[in-house]
């Protein structure tokens, strides 16, 4: 049996210096936190507000519990996602670094047609149950204002179709977390002419406009709520073709050639978008106008805004950090 | 074996001591991934990585139920994963029995009722089985489903234990466990202190054996929960900390 023993043996001396090589690369990581892609600034005070799930929240007697924390058997109040604590008043909450969109009436959305159904759409826009949008709720092409009638429903294919991309508002959140959607609003409707990029929803704040025109680019995006943005070509349309106008309606956009000039600068925003996120940044047309123009400056071309470390090298990230700070002090 | 499990000095044949667990490495999370959550955890040279989606639509409306989500696990052993190439096909019995422990877990873990009318899916693959592989699965599982920002009660730790010769030892590698000891597989909520998943294969010898090894697992929980939660905690803190800055500008 000694090859036996000789192989533990080897086995063993493997192992042993296996776990002094990581016990090395955790002290060599906790040297280089201070200078990794984007230099985190620690927040005095955030790790004492941080939790995990099954951390005791600390309570005064008489908080009243929100999202994210649940009462344990013993009485305790703990948290149920990781995140940061709140305090609002007596209101105690636990504020999650990631989650799925959850919807609240206003919101603007972009989602996709998964199901026609007889008077109403199924529509997905990343959150748990499936979004729906009436044959009511919709603008009529041609800003034409009647009752929809039998006819509509069996015409409820050449509004939208599956597969369609839609950009909508919450009307209203069914007691059952159902949202039921509206593009009551010329400028909702059909999506047309552009990509779209899908970012987690916690990026894109609530702001004044989420269709937004970009200024000095040219290109519209419309940043949905739940965290999926469309960039597209500014629409336009027979008549007056201004989007201001009353005559014009997003559902009359059709399917045009776009110029190539315009595709690129349309791919250069969409990677900016994920850019941004990739850096843990919000998305905001300030932001998105911000890196557009800067990687432009530096001359990357739209693609290689993907590549991290083609972005590094041109010094993208020190100039993101920069900013970041300089307006902070 | 002519080897004693255990030197006279108390060292394992590892070099470690019975009430010491292998070096665990976590990462979490990461974009640019479809997944919601994502996870790798490392238990020595056990390697287990996790995903889940969700919660979402259910893909068939039969799952769905009016009340609460809907959990489906997924549990697979890679080909590449033990000494030996394993060929079987992927819906085998062991993968399908222990994809049935994941969600038994999870669904006394996960508070489903949050989520009516939708499903969570979770999918754990072994890459490197080298012991304990059910155990570091569980613990991928649970960091995965935090990044993905699932509310659940705590965070569920699992550890083996087993034993070695006489004595009792904590998170046993894949000689320890073929040596053929009993063996025990815990997984708990040990903030709660409670016990979501406990299997025992093997026959335990009778006395005070089992009381022993239960014990050694706990303590193997709480301390892989300590060093899973620096990790999430961690994590959190990068990522508000750079959101934080943002919000400034």
């Amino acid at each position: 049996m000694a090859w036996a023993t000789s192989a533990l043996t080897q086995l063993a001396g493997a192992v042993a210096l296996e776990r002094r090589g990581r016990g090395e690369g955790i002290e060599e990581g906790s040297l280089t936190v201070d200078g990794p892609k984007l230099a985190v600034q620690t927040i005095p005070g955030l790790q004492s507000q941080l939790v995990c799930p099954g951390d005791v929240v600390s309570a005064e007697p008489g908080a009243l519990r929100g999202r994210g924390v649940v009462e344990r058997a013993d009485g305790k109040l703990v948290a149920t996602t990781c995140g940061v604590v709140e305090h609002v008043n007596k209101l105690l909450y636990v504020r999650p670094l990631k989650h799925r969109y959850a919807g609240s009436v206003g919101d603007v959305v972009v989602g996709r047609i998964v199901e026609v159904q007889t008077d109403r759409w199924a529509v997905e826009i990343g959150t748990a149950q499936l979004a729906y949008l009436h044959l009511g709720a919709i603008h009529l092409p041609g800003n034409v204002q009647r009752r929809r009638t039998d006819e509509d429903t069996l015409r409820i294919r050449e509004f939208f179709d599956e597969n369609d991309l839609i950009s909508a508002e919450v009307q209203k959140v069914q007691e059952s977390g159902e949202l039921a959607l509206q593009t009551r609003n010329s400028r909702y409707g059909k999506l047309q002419n552009g990509v779209l990029a899908c970012v987690p929803s916690v990026y894109v704040r609530r702001q004044a406009q989420h269709l937004v025109n970009l200024p000095r680019v040219g290109v519209m995006v419309v940043l949905g709520n739940n965290g999926w943005v469309w960039v597209c070509a500014p629409p336009k349309v027979a008549g007056s073709g201004r989007q201001e106008t009353i005559n014009f309606s997003q559902m009359d956009v059709r399917y045009q050639k776009v110029h190539p000039d315009m595709r690129e600068r349309i791919s250069r925003v969409r990677n900016s978008v994920l850019c941004l996120v990739g850096y843990g940044l919000e998305v905001t047309p300030d932001s998105i106008t911000f890196l557009y123009e800067r990687s432009q400056k530096l001359q990357l071309q739209a693609w290689e805004l993907l590549d991290t470390a083609r972005c590094e090298s041109a010094g993208l990230v020190e100039s993101l950090v920069a900013a970041t700070q300089s307006t902070e002090h | 074996m002519a080897m004693e499990a255990i030197t006279p000095e108390g060292f394992r044949a590892d070099g470690r001591r019975v009430n010491e667990p292998r070096g665990i490495q976590c990462c979490v999370g990461g974009h640019g991934r479809e997944a919601d959550g994502y996870a790798v955890f490392e238990l020595g040279s056990t390697k287990a990585v996790a995903y889940v989606y969700g919660p979402m639509e259910a893909k068939q409306r039969s799952q769905s139920l009016h009340d609460r989500a809907t959990l489906s696990c997924t549990l697979s052993t890679a080909t590449f994963a033990t000494v030996a190439r394993n060929f079987g096909r992927k819906g085998d019995r062991q993968s399908q029995e222990r994809s049935m422990w994941l969600q038994q877990t999870f669904e006394s873990a996960i508070l489903l009722e949050q989520y009516p009318r939708s499903q969570i899916r979770l999918f754990v693959q072994i890459l490197q089985a080298e012991g304990s592989p059910v155990a570091a699965a569980i613990n991928a599982a649970t960091l995965a489903l935090a990044d993905a920002g699932i509310p659940m009660r705590d965070l569920v730790v699992a550890c083996t234990a087993g034993m070695l010769g006489r004595k009792p030892a904590m998170d046993l590698s894949r000689e320890e466990e073929q040596a053929g000891g009993a063996e025990i597989l815990l997984a708990s909520l040990t903030g709660a202190k409670r016990v979501s998943l406990l299997e025992v294969e093997s026959k335990v010898p009778e006395g005070s054996a089992f009381t022993q090894l239960y014990e050694m697992a706990l303590q193997g929980c709480h301390a892989i929960a300590e060093q899973m939660r620096t990790c999430l905690l961690e994590h959190a803190s990068e990522g508000f900390s750079l959101r934080k800055s943002r919000r400034k500008a």
